[in-house]
């Protein structure tokens, strides 16, 4: 521990998930916090020797560990077991988290909790105190909106993936829970845009899996191994339907925009906020999505669409720099860094 | 158990108006498409050889057309007895020639008609494909904007199952 440097408590139920946003956010927070104060990453799970994770150190304090598909279970508050540190500034949480803002509220009461969530908008769900927003479309002026750091390789335009020969595909990405059973079928939306846009290539990503519809019916399966491999398909399609984006900052939309690439989404959720900032449309039944679509078929609004979302996507999720500066002044109030 | 066959028309007609809501549109099981183009038989290797064995078959120098002064008994010998069983066959080789001629004829015009049906059938495959896709982007934009209007309300895959 640094001498002078502050200790915060990052608290995730779902470090080790691959599938959600949390981990992703509440990871990036803890590597923008590790750059101003001494960070401690507290887990569900059986309390063991300290587990290095990359650079944290994960401390368990009991209940029930996670795994790459699932939430950890926090324990009661009579049942944890506190680890040994120095005293937290104050407890970086998800909101959605309640086990984590239950136990920091029960064992350490005088730390505040600094809940983390999408948008102003989201702690009015009866969450209350300090909050950082990552989400898009968050006000810095009210010095919560911290954004993110989204990285999106910019060598994925050069080349696209290698299982499909063509660009300027329509690309879904499914609303198909993860774990799904694989199925030769679209989910009913990703239907709908097979069937309404049959005359083009539709790539429907879900589960590791892409697959390329044609004149209403299924040409071929690819896998998506890796994000390299989702980027340079986000990267050179003509533009991203999110059927299911992201709670907290919609990350597949913010990495299409990244690329330029327009996206469309569902209304009132974090992607739509990301869309509303100029670069894409939302939809709120099946007409709607495929009419949104459509308008998108002119290239000029497209490519105005596209610009001005790389433009909001890189001012919010493209500098980590600024990302940690935006952390460190939220943060300062709770004499955390550097200016404390 | 009697049926009204009144309420079943009834039950009908309401059915008839009401927009096709429910299930997502249905995707094909075999895809539409236009394969890559049959090669030529007629030109192919198979026919063109026919026509190139009957071509050096008629060019084939007839028995006896070599001969000439000088070559010795022995060889005019040979030449009458050719000439002589050449007369005798005459007309059985004009009639194998005249079947092979038409067995040739035969397999142009097959060959010729197999592909002018290969070019149909790609015309073919080619409007199935686009009838398959206008029609798909048709009804598709209508159904969607029959359902819309039957509840605008509606979240989005509120009126869809998973088949």
């Amino acid at each position: 521990m640094s001498e002078g440097r502050s200790t915060v408590g990052v608290l995730c139920g779902c470090w080790g998930n691959d599938y959600g946003e949390s981990a992703f956010v509440m990871r990036s927070l803890a590597a923008a916090v590790s750059r101003i104060a001494t960070v401690s990453v507290l887990v569900p799970g059986a309390r063991t020797a300290v587990r290095p994770d990359g650079a944290f150190d994960l401390l368990s304090v009991g209940g029930v560990s996670g795994s790459d598909r699932r939430c950890g279970r926090w324990p009661e508050a009579s049942a944890a077991t506190w680890p040994d540190t120095a005293p937290f500034a104050l407890a970086l949480t998800e909101v959605r988290d309640e086990g984590a803002i239950a136990l920091v509220g029960a064992c350490v009461p005088d730390v505040p909790v600094v809940r983390v969530l999408s948008c102003e908008a989201d702690g009015s769900n009866g969450a209350q105190g300090a909050s950082l927003s990552v989400g898009p479309g968050s006000a810095p002026e009210t010095g919560n909106g911290v954004g993110l750091h989204v990285p999106a390789h910019r060598l994925a335009t050069a080349r696209g993936h290698v299982g499909i020969g063509f660009t300027d595909y329509l690309l879904v990405l499914a609303d198909r829970g993860p774990g799904a059973a694989a199925t030769d079928r679209p989910t009913p939306l990703a239907a709908w845009l097979a069937a309404r846009f049959a005359g083009r290539h539709v790539v429907v990503i879900e589960n590791g899996l892409a697959t390329v519809w044609r004149s209403r019916s299924l040409r071929g399966v690819i896998t998506v191994d890796t994000r390299t491999d989702l980027w340079r398909l986000l990267a050179h399609a003509r533009l991203t339907v999110d059927l299911s984006p992201g709670p907290l900052i919609a990350r597949e939309c913010v990495e299409s925009l990244l690329y330029g690439v327009p996206v469309v989404v569902p209304a009132d959720t974090a992607g739509a906020r990301l869309a509303a900032l100029g670069g894409g449309l939302w939809f709120r039944d099946e007409a709607e999505l495929l009419g949104s679509v459509e308008a998108l078929d002119d290239q000029a609004v497209r490519d105005t669409l596209g610009e001005q979302g790389r433009a909001e996507a890189a001012r919010w999720y493209g500098d980590p720099g600024a990302f940690v500066r935006r952390v460190a002044g939220a943060l300062e109030p709770f004499g955390v860094g550097p200016g404390a | 158990m009697a049926l009204e066959p009144s309420r079943l028309v009834d039950d009908v007609e309401r059915q008839a108006r009401r927009p096709p809501v429910g299930d997502p549109p249905r995707l094909l099981q075999h895809p539409p498409g236009v394969g890559d183009p049959l090669p030529s038989v007629r030109a192919g290797e198979e026919v063109t050889a026919i026509h190139r064995s009957w071509a050096q078959l008629h060019a084939a120098v007839p028995p006896g057309s070599e001969g000439g002064t000088g070559r010795g008994v022995k060889a005019a010998v040979r030449d009458r007895l050719a000439a002589v069983t050449a007369e005798s066959t005459r007309s059985a080789r004009e009639a194998d020639r005249v079947i092979i001629g038409d067995l040739i004829r035969a397999v142009d015009a097959l060959a010729a008609r197999l592909d002018t049906v290969g070019d149909r059938l790609l015309a073919l495959e080619a409007l199935v494909e686009e009838v398959a896709v206008v029609t798909s982007e048709d009804l598709t934009h209508l159904r969607a904007a029959l359902e819309h209007d039957a509840d605008p309300s509606a979240p989005p895959g509120a009126h869809t199952t998973d088949e």
